[in-house]
């Protein structure tokens, strides 16, 4: 293109990729340098975690925000289990039988180490009574008191009725004992009366018999109804007799439990309540030492305490910490309803669903109670009810236990209302801003209870130091992930590989994952190829392979532009038309790809289509930016005069919509060449955002779009005119591939960048944009001159249209 | 075992109803466990209490004390058929149980005189009477002036255990035994007035050797007991009732 001297205006080579020079890193391979396991750059975030870790206050819970990657989890792991050694351990927690009220178990708190200790006592204890009680009251001493009881009350009775018996005996009346009971009949000389016989006696003596017989039933009627009372009262006794005897035992061998938890009131209150309840129910040691022929072991070794009917004494457990050290750290990794605040088993017996409370079993919120809970926000979230139950806890600051059929009353069978555990415990939500930003703006809850937030950096500034700090990060997760140490040529790679991954060649991405996958990656090909160390060549070739994996479309999109599929030029000039430049995701792989942009204007009110949104192609953005060339328009050219412009701008052979605003400035260039008649270059593809004075501003992924334009070229092949147009604040973004690099030192392709539309409309038509004169006219034969003169010929030729159709319809109406 | 095979006995359970021999159920099955060699069963129909019901205005009072109207003849009838069925069912487990063979007849008529007609081919009966008074109750074993048999006092001693109740012989005369657990009565009223004052689980007589030989005597044992009876040496007993028979 005549005029302008191309070659000049191109980013030096050099300032097209950042090197870093695997000879300024000082080491040979990361073996060499000290760990570095701290965070890099977050201390804003570590801050807020630290914070978070020490303040007492229940509702300053946290929530640590930032992009997939950054190494949050293992991050907030380190620095938790950092804070939590310092900490004591927090009380252990179980649950026991309460015999009052059976359906809510009673929740126990009791200093660590007394959980599991208090179980083993109480299992020892059942083990123990259930051979010693069944043994006293198998002992003479019992039997006898408890016969000699029997005999007092049965004695009475049998007194009674011999009593009755020798007296109707002495008045001559029978009694006959019968199937439904006892009969009197008169006797006379030794014989019971017979009917026939009564029949005969006189009346008086029939009476006398009669009245006999009645008076006799009355009295034996109430010697037969005290039986009853007496056999009350001989049960009462003996009942009693049972307790004193059992309390004997019991009170020796639970006295000694009592005398080692003395000092934990729940347990010495619980425990006393056992010995209650054991003596009340000695029963229950007599029939299963009856049962103890059933079983294959002895009695001394028996376990009874396994046995169902001894559940009532079980300890369940739900916290213990024997052996741990510091406040626990629990990273739930499915938080369900039930996997959070605990859940109650049942067991089907005879078909019908039962429970009680040794089926109660812990959640995340009981295991980290007096410690951390660390917890990924959108799995939370997308729990039935596991956010609600999360936040009722908190709120309430205790765990209650309730299942999510209970909630939804879809279950009607017996349940337990287990007594809440008190909680004291820090959540630690990880998740990403967007959810952070909704969350804080829709849940009232979540403001009061997670009053800290830690937001992770995305990158840091590249010096001298961040490099020496990478390096160590590097050596540092090779050693953790048991890859090879990596030799300094490798590590200058990855750190180039964070420059181009935070998009800027003067930061370094703290996405450490994605890193961290590369170098695993490169490490299996140092081990194939044999060596020590992970090389820099490794790297290539995972970064390579890493590539080649991800660009199947890519390559698809590529094909079709060689064959012509998809009309891209990329040498001569053609008016109206440009090559625009976007970048196009698929999954985490990002590249960049030519869009042929036309342009076409003619006489019209003022409007400037855009067919992507006519169509609801474009988005939003690209809508903003191309209403902003219609602002540039209308206030640049023939202010005088009626804007009489209609021009059409499409992105050509697009069918998957457009968004964003980057392609503005090659929208606008396309007009203006349309409009001044002025052939665009074909061999420049341009991208930049342009705003409503003809300023450029940066736009992203301008690494993948130089690309794009540069494979579409290369397989061409390059002509030494080919380049690209970006905004000059995204120089300092460039971070292009080697090869990239290499085509521009040859001079066969170059990276442009412009300030301004006048810049660029120069460039790309080889004319000058032109600049108002002392007479307010651009000069006539610059872009700007020729473009004016258009509109305002638009103008002309609308203002005479209108005038003729007005006379036409004037002499129609004559 | 050549002893356990020889002390083997044929018992018969002996009551007039179910409700009665269900006591002697519970003391058969300790019995079975070692001594028995085959069971019989015998339900006798009182026909003197068709009679009795019979009376105008009889009344029968419960063992809860209630006063009711007597039962028609027709009710008690009804009654001893169902008792029957209840026996036999009760006497088949309790054989299968102890893997004994077992028979079962039903009667009318007088009880004693009945059961001893019934008892010809029997060592033991049991003789079945439900016990009103409440807990556990001694085993009184009445033993002849000669002293208790060896076998006898084996079988009480053995109930005993079982039952977990004290064992106490009474004797008449005062050649019996004495103290804690052994008592001797001047003559067979006063050991009759005792028993019926005791709250007895099981008494135990020997008809064979005395002092209670006869029916009459054994009707007034069981009369003033209201406990089950066991009675052994009725195969002499029977002789002796032949004899003054013939």
């Amino acid at each position: 293109m005549p005029g302008i001297d191309k070659d000049g205006l191109g980013v030096p080579y050099k300032a097209l990729r950042k090197k870093v020079p695997a000879e300024t890193l000082p080491f040979e391979t990361t073996a060499d340098l000290e760990p570095f396991d701290a965070l890099l750059g977050q201390d804003r975030a570590t801050d807020a975690i630290r914070l978070a870790c020490q303040i007492d206050h229940h509702d300053f819970n946290l929530f640590v925000l930032g992009d997939e990657g950054m190494g949050r989890h293992s991050a907030v792991k380190a620095l938790l289990a950092e804070q939590a050694v310092a900490r004591e351990l927090p009380d252990e927690w179980a649950y026991v039988n309460n015999f009052g009220e059976p359906y809510k178990p009673i929740c126990l708190r009791m200093p660590p180490g007394n959980a599991m200790r208090l179980k083993r006592r109480m299992e020892e204890l059942v083990d123990d009574l259930a051979g010693e009680i069944p043994a006293i009251f198998e002992s003479d001493e019992y039997q006898s008191q408890r016969r000699a009881i029997e005999e007092e009350y049965g004695e009475q009775h049998e007194a009674a009725m011999a009593e009755f018996a020798e007296k109707v005996a002495a008045e001559n009346v029978a009694l006959v004992r019968t199937p439904m009971g006892f009969m009197l009949a008169a006797i006379h000389d030794g014989k019971v009366i017979k009917p026939d016989r009564y029949k005969e006696l006189s009346e008086e003596e029939r009476n006398a018999i009669d009245e006999k017989i009645g008076r006799f039933q009355e009295e034996l009627a109430e010697v037969l109804r005290e039986a009853p009372k007496l056999e009350r009262m001989s049960r009462k006794e003996i009942e009693k007799l049972n307790a004193e005897t059992a309390e004997r035992v019991v009170s020796l061998r639970i006295t000694e439990i009592e005398e080692e938890f003395a000092d934990i009131k729940p347990v010495a209150m619980y425990l006393s309540d056992v010995r209650k309840d054991i003596i009340a129910n000695a029963g229950l040691f007599l029939t299963a030492a009856l049962r103890q022929s059933e079983g294959p072991f002895p009695e001394a070794v028996r376990k009874y305490h396994k046995d169902t009917e001894f559940d009532r004494y079980v300890v369940n457990v739900m916290v213990a910490h024997d052996g741990g050290e510091g406040a626990p750290v629990v990273i739930e990794d499915l938080p369900t309803l039930s996997h959070l605040t605990g859940w109650i088993e049942h067991v089907s017996e005879m078909g019908a669903l039962t429970t009680n409370f040794t089926m109660i079993r812990p959640g995340a919120l009981h295991r980290a109670n007096g410690g951390f809970l660390v917890l990924d926000a959108r799995r939370v979230l997308s729990e039935p009810f596991a956010w609600d139950g999360l936040k009722r806890c908190l709120k309430s600051r205790e765990i209650a236990i309730r299942s999510m059929a209970e909630r939804l009353s879809l279950v009607s069978t017996v349940s337990l209302e287990p007594v809440p555990a008190p909680l004291n415990v820090r959540v630690i939500l990880i998740g990403d801003r967007l959810l952070y930003h909704l969350l804080v703006q829709l849940d009232q809850d979540f403001r009061d209870l997670f009053k800290l937030q830690a937001d992770f950096e995305t990158d840091i500034l590249y010096s001298e130091d961040s490099v020496a700090l990478y390096a160590r990060v590097i050596g540092s997760f090779a050693a953790r992930a048991g890859v090879r140490p990596v030799d300094a040529q490798a590590v200058a790679r990855l750190i180039e590989q964070a420059m181009r991954l935070a998009e800027d060649a003067k930061k370094l991405s703290l996405k450490v994952g994605v890193l961290g996958d590369i170098l695993r990656e490169a490490d299996h090909y140092a081990a194939e190829a044999g060596r020590d160390a992970v090389a820099g060549s490794d790297v290539d070739r995972a970064l390579d392979q890493r590539e080649r994996r991800s660009s199947r479309v890519r390559d698809k999109m590529q094909d079709a532009v060689e064959r012509g599929t998809i009309l891209i030029d990329t040498d001569g000039s053609k008016t109206g038309q440009i090559n625009g430049l976007s970048v196009v995701s698929v999954g985490d792989y990002r590249f960049g790809r030519a869009s042929r942009i036309t342009a076409r204007v003619r006489m019209g009110t003022g409007n400037l289509v855009d067919i992507e949104r006519e169509v609801e192609l474009g988005g939003p953005l690209h809508s903003k930016g191309v209403m902003i060339l219609s602002g540039f328009l209308t206030s640049s050219y023939a202010l005088d005069a009626p804007f009489s412009l209609h021009a059409s701008l499409v992105f050509e052979q697009s069918y998957g919509g457009i968004e964003g605003d980057s392609a503005s400035s090659a929208e606008l260039c396309a007009i203006l060449s349309a409009l001044a008649e002025l052939p665009i270059d074909q061999s420049l593809a341009v991208t930049g955002s342009v705003n409503q004075l003809g300023e450029l501003q940066p736009i992203g992924g301008v690494n993948e779009k130089i690309e794009g334009f540069f494979d579409t070229c290369s397989r061409r092949g390059l002509t030494g005119t080919q380049g690209v147009l970006i905004p000059k604040a995204n120089v300092d973004h460039l971070m292009l591939r080697e090869d990239v690099v290499a085509a521009a030192k040859d001079g066969k392709f170059r990276v442009i960048p412009f300030a301004t539309i006048d810049e660029g409309i120069a460039i790309l038509t080889g004319c000058p944009a032109g600049e108002r004169g002392a007479d307010g006219a651009f000069p006539a034969e610059s872009v700007h001159g020729k473009v004016e003169a258009r509109l305002r010929n638009f103008a002309e030729r609308r203002r005479v249209f209108g005038r003729d159709s007005l006379a036409a319809d004037e002499r129609k109406t004559e | 075992m050549t002893e356990n095979v020889r002390s083997k006995r044929r018992i018969l359970i002996a009551a007039t109803s179910f409700a009665d021999a269900r006591a002697a159920f519970a003391i058969a099955d300790r019995l079975a466990e070692s001594l028995a060699s085959k069971l019989g069963g015998v339900l006798l129909h009182d026909t003197a209490i068709n009679e009795l019901v019979a009376s105008p205005g009889q009344r029968v009072i419960t063992e809860s004390g209630e006063v009711l109207a007597a039962p028609s003849a027709a009710r008690l009838r009804t009654i001893f058929e169902s008792d029957v069925k209840a026996f036999r069912q009760a006497l088949d487990e309790l054989a299968r149980l102890r893997s004994l063979a077992w028979s079962f007849e039903s009667r009318e008529g007088e009880p004693i005189a009945g059961f001893f007609e019934a008892a010809a081919e029997w060592d033991i009966i049991l003789l079945g009477q439900r016990s009103r008074s409440p807990g556990r109750g001694r085993i009184v074993l009445v033993a002849p002036g000669t002293g208790v048999s060896e076998d006898l006092d084996e079988v009480a001693r053995d109930l005993a255990a079982k039952m977990r109740a004290d064992l106490v012989t009474v004797a008449l005369g005062d050649a019996g035994p004495a103290g804690d657990t052994a008592f001797s009565w001047a003559d067979e009223t006063e050991l009759l007035r005792w028993i019926s004052h005791v709250r007895a689980a099981l008494v135990i007589v020997d008809l064979a050797k005395g002092p209670f030989r006869t029916p009459g005597q054994l009707r007034e044992l069981f009369e003033v007991a209201r406990c089950p009876v066991l009675v052994a040496g009725t195969a002499h007993a029977n002789q002796d009732q032949g004899k003054s028979e013939q």
